[in-house]
């Protein structure tokens, strides 16, 4: 317990350190970050120290909320989200030390408040994450959300920032107003906002049991993107610093995966809808986000995108887990868990490496734009190995960390598939369907973007001055990429960091050693590849030695002048797997074809959207303000109509008193 | 015990050994029936292990200003295909390593080969290698989730999540197959309509350098050496696990992976099977055995009821008939699917030459004469005479495709599935005077002739129309199967004729309304209503 409350007031104290030296900005800057990666590692050492142990403790403060009260718990859910949420925000500020001094922004560096914000914002997950009461949640969560928009709107000089940042606010507060109901809602139940009050207070009516989930999977499924509600995802990863987006999709959108776990612990024993629900909802937010990465062209944005993904294949791992739970499958439910929070923290590590290697290509040369790169591997060749092995790693391919928890999901739906009854083995073969297809489309957009913004030849001018960053940011690549690795080729041990949370949630005690021996064969898989990959380049090196070697023109069909500008571009090469599924993908094609014999220009453009926020969410933002636009004529700005709602309220009021109230 | 521990480590470097040693052996076998099929003597059997031989030994070309990860792109090829071969069992023998979850794994590996191969590829910075892989990668994402579709129905039929249990125990649990087959056949299908709708008519020659084009593409830079020896070995393994991996379903398995077997596959599927020696595993293991009996014996492939022997009793004969029904459905696909009338038109004669058997395969205790009669009768006329006919006014009205349909191609396969399954739960609530000889009958007539209907309903052309009414009838026939007790086969083969009659007179009419009006477009008949 003690080391998460010193990093929770290591964190506090860094934010307003940040604060009171903002006269300096740069000192400012280096103090908060400095700050904040002592506190993640305090905050890694004590959720490790509970992983280990199993430590399971709590901590009241003297003074009370109105209402709540300010309750702090540790427990194996908390302990490996903290120890997640810790690694990420940890290396993030680690890169941005010394890379977001060294932007250059349009506007004011801000460094001063980006330091106070990030500490902020870590601290206010470490408050999500240590809260055993309603309100302090609530009251954590709303500063999270803060923090974070504060964040995304770093470069407030951009349109398309502020834009994000506005987004993203609403979509934050429209998800914050059903926890408000659903916390209201249980507390009613329990009478009271602590979490031991509503253990204590025993099942829920099964009506209100299924109102709070769904409440919960609206409000928690804003903060994880889940489809319909990722819309603002993709706008607001790539409008934040990198370091920023890093912990956004890293730490800060698994918040909405915890809230659903500890949920689930707080609501008792799932019925199997709700597992079918999570696996509908994880599988359309898995093969959407999968879909517009695919599609997308702006490194940052696809990046983001696959943060969608991801997020669904968490919630496809939940869903199966429900579903073991509540079909009586111990296995499977362990399985599916396990998966789903080995995948929070994979996730977390191979994201917060793409996006901050994603901020570095677009700082280093000055685009997003894919098709506007080519070749960097050989200016960047750090960076273009550490995203070759974030990528294969989050398109799930062994020896990554994706694999391993993809791994699980898979065969816990399998498993689901062949011993659930009839229904819930359906949506188990659903949910195997789903994450193969998301899969397989991720692979092809990782590929995609590696390929076309590291291989081949420079399309443009961009990134001639590019060269891999030095200092910190190095140094926080190679130790994510070596975690990243790591849980690839050590999963059993990988495996233990969610064991006991998965076990907590899968109602299974005994289960992580056998999780470890489940995992023993990938182990080999693993270790089986890498060998023979190290055997054969070894051998080819021997038998080509004292051999000719040389390099010669690339094959074109036979035209010898091929030039960088006719490669494959990142608009061109997923043609044929959107094709088919273009209903998702909304796509506009501007083109001007070439004319007579002597053509004068020709030009063609395509864009993709994502056509979830443009076909179902923005039409139904827009009639909801149209409704909202007769509202406002309520305030007209004249004081005397605004005396006169006082006295109708304060007439109805006595009226109500007197009439309805004996 | 130690007698067994020692057979099992021999067993197991026995497997490691074939792996390594034998793929080259596949290519060589599938070019040298290639060649023997099409008129020609062939290379030698062993030809790929010389060409291996003589490229190990020489040096190398890269292209200009590629990167480590083009010479990544081989190894990486050889060493997942390798690992991928040690999780599947091969010849009947388990794996080396086999474990629950071993699917997952044997399907990731093959995907990292692929996703070096794709970026290997990328790196050249050539537009044709980006084209290659950009199909490379677009299939593979599309035909992984079809694999792991039907990997997911073996393991509710089969009740495990492991090679082991998905391909031993199918054989009794095929009958729970029968309704998950059916959806595995309309899924790939749609794939193979994917691909048709990215312009590649797979059994067109003309094109046929552009389906290559996936694989062979992306082979090209590897310009001779080690690295050009590591792809050719790592397709030839890549070869031997699929062919292990495709056997259990056997109707409607693609070979759902990069390059050369999905290739065949489609080939093998699209009709002209016998044309190629095909590697595909459908048709290996019958039109070729040469190659398809090497080292899986043909016992592991019969359960889907292949007939070793007609008259062992009513278990095979039920099987057989599951069999050929399946194939009437999936014919019945093919012809809603296709946009080639010849192609719809060939799909319907060998739905009428699948049906012929039935009465035989259902087992209807008919006399010998009559049965015979029956069954020639019926072949003669639903696969020879029909599609004679039809052929005669295709070529006599010069149509060869089905241009725009009213219902674009996969929005009709999509309904198709529909209607399938709409036809399997109409089938299991309806009550029969008698309990129907196979479970699968009366699901199926109402499937074709609902399919029957949907090509009536959206296609423009007369020919295909009375394809789509062919296909009724086919629907009404396995009907008669069910009710034979009801319905004498004199009255079934008194419709045969009304049919055949029926098909003359379109015949004739198409005839001649294709040289009055110079098409034969059934809209622009509604003109002349009035």
């Amino acid at each position: 317990m003690t080391p998460s409350l010193a990093a929770l007031a290591l964190a506090l104290a860094s934010a307003l350190a940040a604060v009171l030296l903002a006269r300096d900005e740069r000192r400012a800057f280096r103090v908060a970050t400095a700050g904040t990666v002592l506190a993640s590692a305090v905050g890694l050492a004590g959720a490790a120290w509970a992983l280990v142990t199993g430590e399971v403790s709590s901590w009241r403060a003297a003074w009370a909320l109105p209402l709540g009260e300010v309750h702090l718990g540790v427990d194996a859910l908390t302990a490996f989200f903290t120890a997640c949420a810790s690694l990420v925000a940890g290396l993030a500020a680690l890169h941005g030390f010394t890379s977001l001094p060294a932007r250059s922004t349009a506007g004011p560096p801000r460094l001063a408040r980006a330091g106070a914000l990030y500490a902020l914002t870590f601290a206010a997950i470490l408050g999500v994450l240590l809260a055993r009461d309603g309100l302090l949640f609530l009251v954590s969560w709303e500063v999270m959300t803060l923090a974070s928009w504060g964040l995304v709107a770093h470069d407030a000089e951009r349109a398309d920032a502020r834009r994000a940042a506005m987004t993203y606010l609403i979509a934050s507060h429209a998800g914050a107003a059903a926890l408000y109901v659903l916390f209201a809602l249980l507390a009613g139940h329990a009478g009271g906002y602590g979490f031991d009050r509503l253990l204590a207070a025993g099942p829920l009516a099964p009506a209100l049991a299924g109102t709070a989930f769904g409440l919960a999977l609206f409000g928690f499924g804003t903060k994880a993107a889940f489809f319909p509600l990722h819309f603002w995802a993709p706008d607001a990863y790539p409008a934040a610093p990198p370091h920023a987006a890093a912990l956004m999709s890293g730490a800060l959108s698994k918040m909405g995966i915890y809230g659903l776990a500890r949920l689930l612990l707080l609501l008792g024993p799932p019925p199997a809808a709700w597992g079918v629900l999570l696996v509908v909802g994880g599988a359309l937010t898995a093969v959407v986000g999968a879909l517009n990465a695919v599609a997308e062209r702006d490194l940052k944005r696809l990046v983001a995108c696959s943060s969608v993904e991801n997020l669904g294949i968490v919630a496809l791992g939940l869903g199966v887990g429900v579903l073991g739970r509540a079909c009586g499958e111990p296995d499977v439910a362990f399985l599916g868990f396990a998966g789903a929070l080995l995948h929070v923290l994979g996730h977390g590590l191979m994201k917060s490496l793409l996006l901050l290697l994603a901020g570095d290509v677009a700082d280093a040369t000055g685009t997003r734009d894919l098709d506007r790169l080519g070749g960097l591997a050989r200016r960047m060749p750090a960076t273009a190995g550490a995203f070759l092995a974030g990528a294969v790693s989050l398109s799930g391919l062994p020896p990554g960390a994706g694999f391993v928890s993809e791994w699980l999901i898979l065969t816990a739906a399998l498993h689901g598939a062949a011993r659930l009854p009839p229904g819930p083995s359906v949506a188990a073969a659903g949910v195997v369907v789903a994450l193969t297809l998301a899969g397989g489309l991720a692979a092809a957009a990782f590929v995609k973007a590696h390929g076309v913004a590291f291989l081949g030849a420079p399309r443009t001018a961009h990134g001639e001055q590019a060269a891999d960053p030095r200092g910190s940011s190095r140094t926080a690549v190679l130790v994510l990429v070596a975690l990243v690795a790591a849980i690839g080729l050590a999963p059993g041990l990988a495996a233990l960091i969610p064991g006991r949370a998965a076990g907590l949630l899968a109602g299974a005690a005994e289960a992580p050693a056998r999780l470890m021996g489940a995992l023993v064969p990938v182990t080999i898989v693993a270790w089986a590849l890498v060998a023979l990959v190290a055997l054969l380049a070894l051998g080819r090196a021997r038998l080509l030695r004292g051999r000719e070697v040389r390099t010669g023109p690339v094959w074109g069909c036979g035209y010898e002048a091929l030039g960088p500008r006719m490669q494959y571009t990142a608009s061109g090469f997923p043609d044929p797997a959107i094709g088919p599924l273009a209903g998702v993908v909304s796509r506009t094609v501007e083109r001007e074809r070439p004319d007579g014999y002597f053509p004068a220009g020709a030009r063609f453009v395509q864009r993709h959207a994502d056509a979830a926020g443009e076909r179902f969410v923005m039409p139904m933002v827009r009639r909801f303000l149209e409704v909202l636009g007769r509202v406002r004529a309520l305030q007209a700005g004249r004081l005397q109509l605004y005396l006169l709602y006082v006295l109708a309220t304060l007439v109805l009021l006595l009226a109500w008193q007197i009439g309805v109230a004996p | 015990m130690t007698g067994s521990l020692l057979a099992l480590i021999l067993d197991r470097v026995l497997h490691v050994a074939v792996l390594l040693v034998l793929p080259p052996l596949l290519p060589g076998v599938v070019n040298r029936v290639k060649a023997i099929v099409a008129g020609r003597r062939g290379q030698p059997i062993l030809q790929p292990y010389f060409e291996l031989a003589k490229l190990l030994r020489k040096g190398a070309v890269y292209g200009h200003g590629t990167s480590w990860v083009f010479r990544a792109g081989p190894v990486a090829m050889v060493a997942t295909s390798l690992v991928a071969g040690l999780l599947l069992p091969l010849g009947g023998r388990s794996a080396p390593l086999s474990f629950a979850g071993d699917v997952v794994a044997f399907a990731a590996l093959l995907g990292l080969g692929r996703f070096f191969t794709v970026a290997a590829a990328l790196d050249t910075g050539s537009s044709f290698e980006g084209m290659g892989a950009s199909r490379e990668a677009s299939f593979g994402a599309l035909a992984e989730p079809v694999l792991f579709l039907v990997l997911a129905l073996l393991c509710v039929a089969a009740h495990g999540a492991g090679f082991e249990e998905v391909l031993e125990p199918v054989g009794a649990a095929a009958a729970a197959l029968t309704h998950p087959v059916l959806l595995v056949a309309a899924a790939s299908l749609f794939i193979v309509l994917l691909t048709e709708n990215s312009r590649i008519p797979v059994d067109d020659p003309n094109t046929h350098l552009e389906l290559t084009m996936i694989h062979e593409v992306m082979v090209l830079d590897h310009g001779g050496g080690p690295d050009l020896a590591f792809i050719h070995y790592g397709a030839a393994v890549k070869l031997l696990p699929l062919r292990g991996a495709a056997q259990p379903p056997a109707p409607a398995l693609p070979g759902g992976r990069p390059g050369r077997p999905r290739a065949c596959w489609w080939r093998a599927w699209w009709g002209r099977q016998w044309r190629w020696a095909s590697p595909s595993p459908r048709w290996r293991g019958s039109a070729c055995g040469a190659c398809g009996t090497c080292w899986s014996p043909p016992a592991r492939w019969p359960r889907w009821g292949w007939p070793r022997c007609c008259s062992t009793g009513g278990a095979e004969m039920s099987q057989l008939a599951d069999f050929l029904l399946l194939w009437v459905v999936v014919l019945g696909l093919q012809a809603v699917a296709t946009t080639r009338i010849t192609a719809a038109v060939r799909a319907v004669a060998l739905q009428g030459a699948a049906l012929s058997f039935l009465p035989f395969a259902l087992g209807h205790h008919l006399g010998a004469l009559a049965m015979v009669l029956t069954c020639a009768v019926t072949l003669a006329l639903k696969a020879v005479v029909i599609p004679l006919l039809l052929s005669r006014s295709i070529r006599a009205a010069r149509v060869v495709h089905e241009s725009e349909p009213f219902v674009s191609l996969h929005v009709s396969v999509m309904i198709a599935a529909g209607l399938i399954a709409l036809a399997f739960s109409i089938g299991a609530q309806l009550v029969l005077p008698w309990p129907a000889p196979s479970r699968l009958v009366v699901p199926i007539a109402l499937a074709t002739l609902l399919l029957g209907f949907l090509v009536i309903v959206t296609r423009r052309k007369a020919v295909t129309q009375v394809v789509g009414y062919l296909m009724l009838e086919n629907g009404v026939f396995i009907f008669g199967q069910a009710l034979a007790r009801e319905l004498p086969f004199v009255v079934e083969l008194g419709i045969l004729l009304d049919v055949l009659v029926g098909v003359f007179v379109m015949g004739i009419a198409i005839h001649h309304i294709s040289r009055e009006f110079d098409h034969i477009d059934v809209d622009a008949l509604s003109s002349l209503r009035d």
